[in-house]
C-alpha cells in the first residue's frame, strides 16, 4: 500500500473524537504559520504610505500591484532569479552525490576506520576557521566572483551526512547487503541498484534540505560575489533592499535612500519565496512507504 | 576510547599538514606583496602625460544596490575610461564596496590582498583604524602637487592640516562645502490646535509646555528614537563658550560623553519627558530611520528629522494617513534649555577621507593623483554631476544651473543619487560657482515640489546657528582605546541610559551615579586617560 | 616467550594480515566512494582551519595571519574576564537549553500528530502551510513580532484591551520576552522540523502496525510502541548534534527580537561574536570565542555519544 505518508489502513478505523481534536489542532497551528505570510502578501499589494504607518495587517490597503510591476520590469531581479535557480539545482545535485558517497560506506558497521572517518567529517560541523580565513581560502582557490563559490563549499554537509547515515543503517541492514554480496554484487552495484531505490524518502528529504538551505542563504554570496554583480542571487538582492533602508550614520551630505520603499521589500520577499514553495508538492510523492516488505525476513 | 584518540590524532595531523602547507604559501605571498617605497624612482620619470605601460587603477565605489544600476559598469564608468583612462593609458576598474557592509568588505579585500588603491571612509576614527592596521602608505605631498595641481591648490591646506598622523602625511580628502540638509519637521496643525505658534518655541521649556498641551489634547507625543552609534545629543546642553580641554576629552561622535554634566541634563530632560508621556513611550524600539518615520507617518508623533531631498515621500505619506496635516520646520532653539545657545556639530572642511593602499605601486599611486586631477577639472566634474547637455538637461539658466530634463531615461541617466559615489572623491556635494550659487542649486535638489518653504526655513535657521557650530576634536595620533572599547561602551550606554530614563525621577540620582561608575570602569576611563595624554602632549589640531 | 607461542603469534599475525587483505579486496569500492566527500571536506572545511591560530594572535590585517604577533592565551583571558562574558554564558545556556526543551521536541509531537491524519489532501495542504515560517527571514519575523506584540500599538494588545484586559508587554519585559522568544522560536522551526521525522516514519513496516492492532493496541499505544521507536535513531542523532551547538545559537533570532530596554537575556555568546567580530573588527577575539564554542560543543558531543552508546543506541561515532 503506497498511500502518501499514511501508515495505518484507512478502512479499519472510525473517525473518533481524538481525530477531531487532532485535525483541529493541526488546522490551528497551520493557520498561525500561514497568517504572517498573508500579512507579507497584503503589504506587497498595498500603498506605501499605509505600509510605512504599520496600518496593514491581513488585507491590502490601497490595493496596487505597482511593486510587482517594478520587479518584473527590473531585469536584474529577474536575472538574479535565474542565478538562484541554477545555483540551487546544481548545489542540490552535487550535494546529494557527495553526501551519498559518504553516507553509504559509513553506514556499514564493519567499515574499518569508520569511526575515525566519521569523526573527521563531524569535526567540521563544530570547528570553522572564521570569515576571514574562509574568504582567503576561496580567494586562493580562484573562486571569488564565480557561482562555484556558492556551490562547492557547502556541497559537503556533515549534518546531512550523519542524518543519511543513520537512515541507511536502519533501512539497509547488513543482512540485505550480505545477500547482495553472495549474489556477486560489488559495492558500486549495491549502491546503485539497491540502496538508492530504497532510500527515496531520505534522498527526497535531504534534497529538500539542500535546496531550501541554498535558496534562503545569502551570507556567503554577500562576501564572495562583489565585482560580478550580475551573479547576485535573489536572496542577496532582497537583503540589500531590506538593509538599504536602515540608517546610515556616517557623515554624508544628502543621503538618498528612497528607491526601496517598504512595499517593494514585501513584494520581493513574496517573489523570493514562492518558487521554492512550489517545489515541495513535487517532492511529496517520494515520501512513500519504503518498498521493503518481503525483502527482508528478520 | 582508543578510536576517539585515534580520530583526534588524525585530525591533528590533518590540520598540521594544512597549516604547514598554508604557511609555506603565505610566506611566499607576503614577500610578493610589493614593497612600496614612497620615494620617487631614481630617474625621476614624469608620468604627467601618461604611462608607457598600461597601469591598472582600482577605485572603490559605494554600492547601494540601486535597482537596475551596475556600479562597476555603466555609461559613466565607460565615459571615465574613455576620457581619462585612454588619455593616460590607465585601465580604470571600479571595486564595489557595499555601503552597509563597508568596513567588513574592506577588511576582507585587504586580507586577501584585493583591496582597491584607495582606502576610504567618512569617519576619522575608522580612517585612523585603517591607519593603525597598517594598510595605508605614507605620502609625499610634493608628488601630489606635481601630478594634481588643481586638486592640490584647492585642498592643500586641508590635506596638510588634517591629514598627518604620527608625523607622516597619510590622508588626503575630498572637499566639503559648508552645506547641510538635515531638517526637523513638526506638525504645524498640532501646534496651532493647542493655541501656540511655531515661532513661540524658543526654548526647551516652552517646547515641553507645548508637549504637555499636546498630550492633554490627545494629539500625540514628540518623536523619539534610540540613541545609537552617533553621539551628538549633548550639544544643546553644554556650557558656552566651550572649554578646549573638555571638548577634546569628551566630544566624540563614536563614544557617548556619558559622565558629563551636559549628559546629565539631557538625561533629566528625557526622564521628565518620558515619565510625563510627552515623548514616544516606545522610543527605544525606534532603532532605525524607518521606524521613526512610521510613527510620524501614522500620526502618533509630531516631530521627525531627516535629510531632506526633492524625492522624499514623507509629506505625501503623512497626508495620506492624516489629511489635515500641515508642516513647519522646528526652530533650533526648541531643543535648547533656557539661557543656552544652539550649539551643534560642525562638519570638517573635508568629506571623504582617503589613504593609499600600502600595496599600491608607485605608478598606481600616481595614477590616483592623475585621476583626482582629471575629476577636479570643472567640465569633468560638471558632467559627472549633471550629465550632458541635450540629454540629462537642456541648456543652462541665468545662474548657470542646468535646466533639468526630468523625464530623461536614456543611457546617460545618472545614478539615483546623482553619481555621488563617483565624484565624492573630490567633493562632497555639487558646487556651482560661489557659495550662494551652490545653495540656490541645492535648493532645487532638496525641495519637494510645494514644500520649498521648508528648505527656505531650514537654511534660515542654519544661518542663525552658524556661530555656534564647531567641529570634533582631531588628534594627530590614533586613540587606540576608542576602537577597542567603542562597541562594548555603546552597548553599555544603551542599557544604562534607557534604565535611567525609564525609571521614576526619585531614582534618577542614585542610578546615574552608579551608571557613571560602571561606564568609567568598562573602558571609558581608559579612553579619557589616553585622550588627556595626547592632549597634554599637544597631539591635537586646534 | 617460548618457540611454540612465538610460532602461534606469527600464525595469528599472518592470518590477520590475510584477513585484512581479504577485507580490502572485498571493500575497496567503499573507500573510493569516500574519496569524493573527503576531498570536499579537506578543500573547503579543513583548509581554512589554519585560521584558528588567530585566536592566539594579535591580528593586524596588513601583516596577514602569519605575520601577526603571537600572544598565547592573552585573548582568552581578556574574553573570560570581560564584564559581559558571564552573563552571555548564562544566557546562551539558558536560551539554548529552553530551545532544546521546546523547539527540539515540538516537531516530534507535530510529526506524530500529522501521522495520525489519514486524509491525504488535508495532510498535504497543512504540511505546506506549516513550512511557511521557515522561509521568512528573521528581520521580517522581528518586525512582524513587534507589529503584533508591541506594547504601545501592537495588534494583539489592541485586541486584548478591546476585550477589557490589560496590555501585556510580550517583548518588553524580561521574563515575558523570554517566553515570547522561545514561543516564536518554536513557531519558526516546528513545521520544517517535522520533515525529517515524517520521512523516518514513512519507512516503518506496516506489518508492525497490523501486529499491534491484533494485540489490541489503540492509537496512543501504537504511537508509543511502534512509531516512536522507529524514529528513535533519528531523534538521538539530532539530539546529539544539537547538544554540540549548546554554546552557539542564532545571532539573527536575538537581533530580530531584542530591544535595548529589555536586556537581561539578550546578550549571548553569538551576540558577542558579532559585536567583537563584525562591529569592532576584532577578529582575534571573535575567533577565540568561536574556538571556545567549538571545543565545548565537541566535548559535549563526545560525552553524549558515550551515554547514547551505553544506553544501547548507535550514537554518532
Amino acid at each position: 500500500m503506497a498511500v502518501t505518508g499514511t501508515i495505518q489502513p484507512a478502512s479499519r478505523r472510525r473517525f473518533d473524537t481524538w481525530d477531531i481534536v487532532i485535525y483541529t489542532l493541526i488546522a490551528l497551528i497551520s493557520l498561525v504559520c500561514l497568517l504572517p505570510f498573508v500579512h507579507v502578501i497584503a503589504k506587497s499589494l498595498s500603498t506605501d504610505a499605509y505600509v510605512i504607518a504599520n496600518k496593514v495587517f491581513l488585507w491590502p490597503k490601497g490595493f496596487t500591484t505597482e511593486a510587482y510591476q517594478k520587479i518584473f520590469a527590473d531585469a536584474s531581479i529577474l536575472r538574479s532569479l535565474y542565478v538562484s535557480v541554477f545555483v540551487t539545482v546544481t548545489f542540490t545535485v552535487l550535494g546529494m552525490i557527495v553526501t551519498t558517497c559518504a553516507a553509504y560506506p559509513l553506514s556499514r558497521r564493519n567499515l574499518k576506520g569508520g569511526a575515525v572517518l566519521t569523526f573527521i567529517f563531524m569535526f567540521t560541523l563544530y570547528f570553522g576557521g572564521g570569515i576571514i580565513p574562509e574568504y582567503i581560502n576561496i580567494s586562493n582557490l580562484g573562486l571569488l566572483d564565480t557561482l562555484w563559490a556558492l556551490i562547492l563549499p557547502g556541497a559537503f554537509s556533515a549534518y546531512n551526512l550523519l542524518i543519511m547515515r543513520t537512515s541507511l543503517r536502519s533501512s539497509i541492514p547488513d543482512s540485505l547487503e550480505e545477500a547482495a554480496r553472495i549474489d556477486g554484487a560489488g559495492h558500486f552495484r549495491i549502491l546503485w541498484s539497491i540502496v538508492l531505490p530504497l532510500s527515496k524518502p531520505i534522498i527526497a528529504t535531504l534534497s529538500l534540505f539542500y535546496a531550501v538551505g541554498r535558496w534562503n542563504a545569502y551570507q556567503d554570496a554577500l562576501f564572495y560575489i562583489k565585482h560580478a554583480t550580475e551573479l547576485r542571487p535573489l536572496q542577496l538582492k532582497l537583503y540589500y533592499l531590506v538593509v538599504q533602508a536602515s540608517e546610515s550614520f556616517q557623515l554624508e551630505v544628502s543621503n538618498v535612500n528612497l528607491s526601496n520603499p517598504e512595499v517593494l521589500k514585501a513584494s520581493v520577499v513574496v517573489f523570493a519565496t514562492v518558487p521554492i514553495l512550489l517545489v515541495y508538492p513535487f517532492i511529496q510523492k517520494y515520501f512513500v512507504q519504503g518498498v521493503m516488505i518481503g525483502a527482508v525476513k528478520e | 576510547m582508543k578510536k576517539q584518540l585515534l580520530s583526534l590524532l588524525a585530525i591533528v595531523v590533518l590540520v598540521l599538514g594544512v597549516l604547514a602547507g598554508c604557511s609555506g604559501n603565505k610566506n611566499s605571498q607576503s614577500d610578493s606583496g610589493a614593497a612600496t617605497g614612497n620615494q620617487s624612482s631614481g630617474e625621476n620619470v614624469d608620468y604627467r602625460n601618461g604611462f608607457p605601460e598600461r597601469v591598472t587603477l582600482e577605485i572603490p565605489v559605494y554600492d547601494r544596490a540601486f535597482e537596475g544600476w551596475n556600479v562597476s559598469d555603466n555609461y559613466y564608468t565607460r565615459w571615465i575610461q574613455q576620457e581619462f583612462g585612454e588619455k593616460y593609458n590607465v585601465e580604470v576598474k571600479f571595486t564595489p564596496i557595499g555601503r552597509a557592509t563597508e568596513v567588513q568588505d574592506y577588511q576582507q579585500l585587504l586580507a586577501s590582498r584585493k583591496a582597491p588603491d584607495i582606502i576610504m571612509h567618512y569617519d576619522m576614527p575608522q580612517a585612523l583604524n585603517y591607519y593603525s592596521s597598517e594598510v595605508m602608505q605614507p605620502l609625499n605631498v610634493e608628488e601630489i602637487a606635481q601630478y594634481a595641481p588643481t586638486y592640490w591648490n584647492k585642498m592643500k591646506d586641508t590635506i596638510e592640516r588634517y591629514g598627518q598622523v604620527d608625523g607622516q602625511q597619510i590622508f588626503f580628502f575630498a572637499e566639503r562645502p559648508n552645506v547641510s540638509n538635515w531638517v526637523t519637521i513638526i506638525r504645524k496643525d498640532w501646534v496651532e490646535a493647542v493655541g501656540m505658534k511655531v515661532e513661540d518655541l524658543t526654548s526647551l521649556e516652552k517646547f515641553n509646555e507645548m508637549l504637555v498641551k499636546w498630550r492633554d489634547a490627545g494629539l500625540g507625543t514628540a518623536g523619539g528614537s534610540l540613541q545609537r552609534n552617533t553621539f551628538n545629543y549633548s550639544y544643546p546642553f553644554r556650557d558656552w563658550p566651550v572649554d578646549p580641554e573638555q571638548h577634546a576629552l569628551y566630544t566624540d561622535l563614536s563614544v557617548a560623553d556619558f559622565t558629563t554634566e551636559a549628559t546629565e541634563k539631557w538625561l533629566r530632560n528625557l526622564n521628565y519627558q518620558y515619565n510625563n508621556k510627552l515623548i514616544d513611550q516606545e522610543f527605544y524600539l525606534r532603532d532605525d530611520a524607518n521606524k521613526v518615520k512610521a510613527e510620524f507617518v501614522a500620526g502618533r508623533t509630531g516631530t521627525y528629522g531627516e535629510y531632506i531631498a526633492s524625492n522624499t515621500d514623507i509629506f505625501e505619506a503623512v497626508l495620506k494617513n492624516n489629511p489635515e496635516a500641515e508642516f513647519a520646520v522646528l526652530p533650533p532653539m526648541a531643543s535648547v534649555p533656557e539661557g543656552g545657545v544652539p550649539q551643534g556639530r560642525a562638519d570638517w572642511p573635508f568629506g571623504m577621507i582617503m589613504g593609499i593602499n600600502h600595496e599600491s605601486s608607485e605608478q598606481e599611486r600616481i595614477a590616483v593623483w592623475l585621476y583626482l586631477e582629471w575629476m577636479s577639472q570643472p567640465e569633468n566634474l560638471f558632467a559627472l554631476q549633471n550629465g550632458f547637455d541635450g540629454m540629462n538637461y537642456n541648456g543652462l539658466d541665468e545662474s548657470g544651473l542646468p535646466i533639468k530634463n526630468a523625464d530623461y531615461d536614456g543611457e546617460a541617466k545618472l545614478s539615483p543619487n546623482n553619481n555621488k559615489d563617483y565624484w565624492c572623491l573630490v567633493v562632497e556635494s555639487p558646487v556651482y560657482g560661489s557659495e550662494e550659487e551652490t545653495i540656490e542649486a541645492l535648493k532645487s535638489f532638496w525641495s519637494p515640489p510645494g514644500y520649498e518653504y521648508i528648505v527656505e526655513d531650514m537654511l534660515k535657521y542654519r544661518e542663525e546657528t552658524l556661530p555656534y557650530l564647531y567641529a570634533d576634536p582631531l588628534f594627530t595620533v590614533p586613540i587606540e582605546s576608542v576602537s577597542k572599547y567603542k562597541a562594548d561602551l555603546n552597548n553599555l550606554f544603551q542599557e544604562l541610559y534607557l534604565d535611567i530614563v525609564m525609571s521614576s525621577p526619585d531614582q534618577f540620582d542614585a542610578k546615574y551615579e552608579s551608571a557613571k561608575k560602571k561606564f568609567l570602569d568598562a573602558g571609558y576611563q581608559k579612553i579619557l586617560d589616553e585622550k588627556k595624554a595626547a592632549y597634554d602632549a599637544g597631539n591635537i589640531i586646534h | 616467550m617460548n618457540v611454540e607461542s612465538a610460532l602461534a603469534d606469527k600464525q595469528m599475525k599472518k592470518s590477520q594480515r590475510r584477513e585484512l587483505k581479504n577485507y580490502f579486496r572485498q571493500n575497496w569500492q567503499l573507500y573510493i566512494l569516500l574519496l569524493i566527500p573527503l576531498a570536499f571536506a579537506l578543500t573547503f572545511k579543513y583548509a581554512p582551519l589554519s585560521g584558528l591560530v588567530l585566536a592566539f594572535k594579535d591580528y593586524k590585517i596588513a601583516r596577514g595571519i602569519w605575520g601577526s604577533e603571537w600572544v598565547g592565551f592573552q585573548v582568552f583571558q581578556d574574553i573570560f574576564a570581560h564584564r559581559d562574558f558571564i552573563r552571555a554564558l548564562r544566557n546562551t545556556l539558558l536560551l539554548n537549553g529552553l530551545d532544546l526543551i521546546f523547539s527540539f521536541t515540538a516537531p516530534i509531537f507535530l510529526a506524530l500528530l500529522l501521522n495520525e491524519i489519514r486524509h491525504s489532501m488535508y495532510k498535504r495542504v497543512n504540511q505546506s502551510l506549516l513550512y511557511l515560517p521557515h522561509f521568512l527571514s528573521w528581520p521580517i519575523i522581528g518586525a512582524l513580532a513587534y507589529q503584533l506584540l508591541g506594547l504601545g500599538s501592537g495588534l494583539v494588545n489592541n485586541v486584548i484591551e478591546m476585550l477589557g484586559g490589560d496590555r501585556i508587554p510580550f517583548l518588553q519585559s524580561d521574563y515575558h520576552w523570554l517566553a515570547s522568544y522561545v514561543g516564536i522560536g518554536v513557531w519558526a522551526s516546528m513545521g520544517w522540523g517535522t520533515i525529517i521525522y515524517l520521512a523516518a516514519i514513512s519507512g516503518v513496516n506496516p506489518e508492525l502496525y497490523e501486529a499491534a492492532t491484533v494485540d489490541g493496541a489503540g492509537r496512543w499505544r501504537k504511537m508509543w510502541n511502534v512509531t516512536l521507536p522507529s524514529i528513535r535513531p533519528t531523534i538521538i542523532t539530532l539530539l546529539i548534534l544539537n547538544l554540540g551547538r549548546i554554546m552557539g545559537g542564532s545571532f539573527e533570532q536575538i537581533f530580530a527580537l531584542q530591544n535595548k530596554a529589555t536586556n537581561e537575556f539578550t546578550t549571548t555568546i553569538p551576540v558577542l561574536v558579532y559585536r567583537w567580530g563584525i562591529e569592532s573588527g576584532d577578529f582575534s577575539r571573535a575567533t577565540a570565542v568561536g574556538l571556545f564554542q567549538s571545543v565545548v560543543g565537541l566535548i559535549l558531543i563526545l560525552i553524549a555519544d558515550r551515554i547514547a552508546k551505553k544506553l544501547g543506541e548507535d550514537g554518532l561515532l
